[in-house]
């Protein structure tokens, strides 16, 4: 395929209007090709599997009433999904810390997370299979210090504030780290964010 | 804020780490239209997206799957009035055909229908811009009571933060007002200080004086001391000459030593420019010394070195010019001998 033009999920705009239009057919394929993601994302912010698995169920079902809400000018079905699960995984994160609850360890997930790549999955196709070593790779190549701020940002919702106390950096090193970082990954993945 | 910093921030607002205040006005200065930032907050959001393809896939629970399937027969049907759809086809079919009345029995006539069309396309159209303009003024709405509400957040945002600064402001001032008469306390604390310093000073000078006194005159007792005890000290005594009947002196000295100590009394004052010279006799007199009288018409004079010790057997006093001079010149006052 032609690196320039590799769209990042396989997830059709097609699709999503079908499920508008009432297919629980069309609904259940949205389910298999994006539930993987969706789940291990929540898992990730959430740290628990039981927790994951609901907010999913939550998902899934506001999707179900609101496909409407998508827009086909602010990104691609998957990039929706992905930020709607992002969003409500933080959301229940803040909650759980308002009330107290403990958080999910950082350490251990990014450990997680810098595994070495385990090889195609029954899950996804070759294509998925490139987009996550691309990913991987240039998460990777990042310096330390953007890779965790960025990772701080966008899986655990803290703000620059939070990421500096937590870093024990000042404010400013954060937000040049994160712009930086995005800059980087940009040039990386250039091909798969067109 | 300028259109730079709001792209600045534009990555940080696409992971989620901008701050409250700074993500609201990123949001208003979006709702202005600005097209570069929307492109790029566009391209930051496809990227941030991308971010949980770095994580090892977990495959959600099976159970999953069933339990949403089955939940999708309670949950209310998607919301059809806005469908998704990249090229919108409006199928004329359904709404159109209940404008239709049944068909009567001469619808086939040629001028009838093509009266029914025109008036049918007429209506047609007249909808279509009706629902186009309401559709299109409800958007309006809802995009202005968006800016409304956001903008209304962030001027309660802003009063909120000028009355924490007027709060900080008014700590500020009562806390230098403290301080200012803290300070004032302290300078005339200071002024009074440095006065009892200054007269503790002169304190201190006065004292040194009066013990360099002391200790002068301390000294010389000491040297009397030590000139009494010796055992060669001769004494000689002088008598008043007719100048100074009721004068007199005892002069003792050390031949050991060649010191010397006169001690003379009812001594007449001495006139302006005058003073009285001690003279040893041996041969011819040699000065011994120079010495005046004190309130008391005392004097005292101590000689470090007296002329020809051994030989000596007489010393006289004169009146000399102030200096004193080589050889006696004026009156004798005092006269005595060994």
């Amino acid at each position: 395929m032609d690196s320039s033009t590799r769209p990042a999920s396989a997830l059709s705009p097609d699709l999503l209007a079908q499920v508008a239009k009432g297919s629980q057919q069309a609904f259940e394929e949205l389910y298999d090709q994006s539930s993987a993601l969706l789940y291990t994302l929540a898992l990730r912010i959430l740290g628990d599997r039981d927790e994951a698995t609901e907010l999913l169920q939550e998902i899934y079902l506001e999707v179900w009433r609101k496909v409407a809400r998508y827009d086909v000018g602010r990104g691609s079905p998957m990039a929706w999904l992905v930020t709607l699960a992002r969003s409500r995984a933080i959301d229940r994160l803040r909650s759980r810390a308002s009330k107290g609850y403990g958080t999910t360890d950082p350490i251990d997930d990014r450990l997680a997370a810098q595994l070495p790549n385990e090889g195609p999955s029954p899950l996804e196709d070759q294509q998925q299979t490139e987009l996550r070593a691309s990913v991987r790779k240039a998460l990777a190549e990042l310096p330390e210090g953007q890779q965790q701020a960025l990772e701080l940002a966008y899986f655990e919702g803290l703000s620059h504030t939070e990421i500096a106390e937590r870093l024990r950096q000042p404010v400013g090193t954060i937000k040049t780290r994160i712009k930086l970082g995005m800059t980087k990954l940009k040039i990386a993945l250039q091909s798969w964010a067109d | 804020m300028s259109h730079e910093v709001f792209e600045e921030h534009i990555a940080s607002y696409a992971t989620g780490a901008l701050e409250r205040p700074e993500r609201q006005a990123l949001e208003a200065h979006l709702l202005t239209g600005c097209q570069a930032c929307h492109a790029a907050l566009k391209e930051s959001r496809k990227l941030a997206g991308l971010l949980p393809y770095s994580l090892p896939l977990q495959s959600a629970p099976p159970q999953l799957k069933t339990s949403l399937m089955g939940s999708l027969a309670q949950a209310a049907a998607p919301q059809p009035s806005i469908v998704p759809q990249a090229s919108p086809t409006l199928e004329s079919g359904g709404w159109v055909k209940h404008l239709l009345p049944p068909p009567p029995t001469w619808r086939t006539h040629p001028a009838f229908a093509a009266l029914l069309l025109v008036l049918l396309a007429g209506t047609a159209f007249y909808a279509l811009s009706v629902q186009y303009q309401a559709s299109t003024a409800v958007e309006e709405r809802q995009r202005i009571e968006e800016a409304l509400h956001m903008e209304s957040g962030r001027i309660q945002t802003l009063q909120g933060k000028i009355q924490e600064q007027e709060q900080l402001l008014t700590g500020m001032r009562e806390e230098v007002n403290r301080g200012a008469g803290n300070l004032s306390e302290l300078q005339d604390l200071l002024v009074r200080q440095e006065a009892e310093v200054a007269q503790l000073r002169a304190q201190v000078a006065s004292r040194e004086q009066e013990t360099a006194g002391l200790r002068k005159a301390l000294a010389q007792r000491d040297e009397m001391l030590a000139f009494l005890r010796s055992p060669h000290v001769k004494a000689v005594s002088l008598a008043g000459s007719a100048m100074a009947k009721s004068a007199g002196a005892l002069l003792l000295y050390d031949p050991d030593t060649k010191k010397a100590f006169l001690y003379a009394f009812n001594m007449p004052a001495l006139p302006a420019g005058k003073t009285y010279q001690l003279w040893a006799i041996v041969d011819k007199p040699v000065s011994a010394g120079i010495f005046s009288t004190d309130t008391g018409h005392k004097s005292r004079l101590i000689v470090r070195s007296m002329p020809a010790p051994t030989q000596l057997t007489k010393f006289a006093v004169s009146l000399e010019p102030e200096g004193g001079r080589p050889q006696p010149t004026g009156e004798i006052y005092l006269l005595g001998q060994l």
